[in-house]
């Protein structure tokens, strides 16, 4: 990533056709930045969304297997436009990991995902200024899947609450 | 690149229960920030509150989730489990009452708390708190 996000205009996209899936995201993002999150059901349209409203979207998150255009495509066209955006894919198929990473992709979430795997990229990627490029890959799925929380490094304190 | 979520051998789409109970994670979270007196701004607040009407409307069906070491583990509902639906339930609606806003007294908060920590001990989950601090700038 180029440049660490300002939080105060932290703004995420969550693509995903299944709408628990996408609703549950959403609420875990928006609590864990306090910020809204814009959603979408297709890629062609969160593509469209992201031509038209560059300046509105920081963080990108989406599955896979979604209508019209499916993920990795998106990821493709937004790295290549807009590579300073953070792109996080979330996928139930592990095949999927190394395309995502030769794309350019910021984080690959392994489906099912819990809370604590969203919480832990909110902190690494949202809040404290990007991913660890130089690495391949960090199994942060390691750790306890039962704990209702995930050992991220502290925040720095620049945050407001515009709420 | 970051690489989270399930392991590669045990990927799957996720199911019903698999986003009940990482929403009731959520909402345990959510209590807990609530209860330490991390800042709760109205995006947080909104996210609380349809959180918590999730968790609330879904958990009349929760055979099978509680007991032993794992929560995934299904077995027959036994009146304790009613009693733990119970508790989820009234957790959910302490929790909305106070992201809206509603007065939360010293007894209210002890209630919320020792709700919390009974629902965690069941779910074996840790109840540790000191890694959210990142919630603070949030």
């Amino acid at each position: 990533m180029d440049a660490p996000h300002s939080q105060a205009s932290l703004h995420t996209l969550i693509i995903d056709d299944d709408q628990l899936v996408r609703d549950f995201a959403v609420h875990t993002v928006e609590f864990g930045t306090n910020r809204k999150a814009t959603t979408f059901e297709s890629g062609f349209h969160a593509w469209q969304y992201v031509q038209s409203h560059p300046d509105l979207v920081d963080i990108v998150i989406a599955d896979v297997n979604i209508p019209d255009m499916d993920g990795l495509e998106l990821l493709e066209r937004i790295k290549r436009t807009f590579p300073q955006k953070v792109f996080i894919v979330t996928s139930s198929d592990p095949a999927n990991e190394q395309t995502a990473y030769q794309l350019g992709a910021d984080a690959f979430l392994a489906k099912p995902y819990d809370v604590n795997d969203l919480l832990t990229l909110v902190q690494a990627l949202m809040l404290t200024g990007g991913p660890p490029r130089a690495q391949k890959s960090i199994p942060l799925h390691s750790q306890n899947k039962n704990a209702p929380h995930a050992h991220p490094p502290q925040a720095s304190d620049s945050g407001g609450d515009p709420g | 690149m970051l690489r989270l979520g399930s392991p590669s051998s045990e990927t799957r789409e996720m199911d019903l229960d698999d986003i009940f109970l990482s929403r009731l994670k959520l909402m345990l979270i959510m209590t807990k920030a609530y209860l330490n007196g991390w800042p709760l701004g109205e995006r947080r607040r909104q996210a609380i509150i349809e959180n918590a009407h999730h968790v609330e409307s879904e958990s009349i069906d929760l055979g099978g989730l509680v007991t032993g070491n794992s929560p995934y583990k299904a077995v027959e509902p036994t009146e304790h489990d009613h009693v733990f639906y119970q508790r989820v339930k009234l957790l959910a609606v302490m929790v909305k009452a106070a992201a809206k806003g509603y007065p939360m007294g010293d007894h209210r908060k002890a209630a919320m708390q020792e709700n919390l920590d009974i629902i965690c001990q069941t779910l074996m989950l840790n109840s540790g708190y000191e890694d959210m601090a990142f919630l603070k700038v949030a």
